[in-house]
């Protein structure tokens, strides 16, 4: 699913903007789940994945992690 | 790896993680920018990596980085790991199950503490105390034989630098404070 990107600023990183990481999440969650990146995150916000990890579901996790999926604001600091 | 502003931040901890990823690959990553403070870093597609023997393995590695004032340093900013998977995959899909998986993935299951899957035990969660990126590039190299893109005495500079630096900027290892 790789996108055309470009590089930015100074981090080596290759950034993507809104619309490649929406078909990125989209790529991924036919390829992991079989869905849409929209059917995915409106059913993982209505608890429909709530159970899925990565041994019944490989890539689940990094999709969920990639997805605008809502995010409590606590993270642990480094 | 402290900043001006959110973004520099960002930056210079993408920076961080891709020179201790350049040990093992020559990819860098993707990242993304989905608010002021929230970032996201991963491989697009998963980064072949080859090992002693010849043969092809894959590194899926996603974080989630928040960004925001650094409490030791008036007027900086930093990024705090918010969640991250690391996974060594047979092959380059991201939907192939993983020879092994560490997870920390605190909003988006049950399970919130840092974890490892293993192939070889399905269903398990083996916990974990936070795992560093520099202890599992070192694992690649040391037990699945993957090989270096560098000489042995520059890769493991690296790894000691940023394992330090991990060492001195963490605020937990082993369990988060919630």
């Amino acid at each position: 699913m790789p996108v055309s990107t470009k590089k930015l600023g100074t981090s080596d990183a290759k950034w993507v903007n809104r619309r490649e990481m929406a078909t990125i999440v989209d790529a991924h969650a036919r390829r992991v789940l079989g869905v849409s990146g929209q059917v995915f995150i409106s059913k993982w916000k209505a608890g429909k994945y709530r159970k899925l990890d990565s041994d019944a579901c490989p890539g689940v996790i990094e999709l969920a992690l990639l997805a605008p999926l809502p995010r409590r604001a606590s993270g642990r600091k480094k | 790896m402290a900043g001006k502003n959110e973004k520099e931040a960002a930056d210079n901890f993408l920076r961080y993680l891709n020179e201790t990823l350049s040990c093992v690959t020559t990819q860098p990553l993707t990242a993304f920018q989905q608010s002021k403070k929230l970032y996201k870093a991963w491989f697009n597609p998963p980064a072949e990596l080859t090992t002693k023997s010849g043969a092809k393995l894959f590194l899926s590695f996603t974080q989630v980085l928040g960004a925001g004032p650094d409490p030791r340093a008036e007027g900086e900013f930093k990024v705090s790991t918010r969640e991250y998977s690391y996974r060594l995959l047979q092959r380059v899909d991201v939907a192939s199950r993983e020879i092994l998986a560490y997870h920390w993935h605190p909003n988006d299951s049950a399970l919130r503490d840092p974890h490892l899957h293993i192939a070889a035990v399905p269903r398990v969660h083996f916990p974990t105390s936070r795992v560093c990126l520099e202890d599992f590039v070192s694992m690649l190299i040391w037990y699945y034989g993957v090989r270096p893109k560098m000489k042995h005495s520059e890769w493991m500079t690296i790894v000691r630098k940023n394992k330090k630096a991990f060492d001195q900027m963490a605020t937990w290892k082993i369990q988060h404070p919630r």
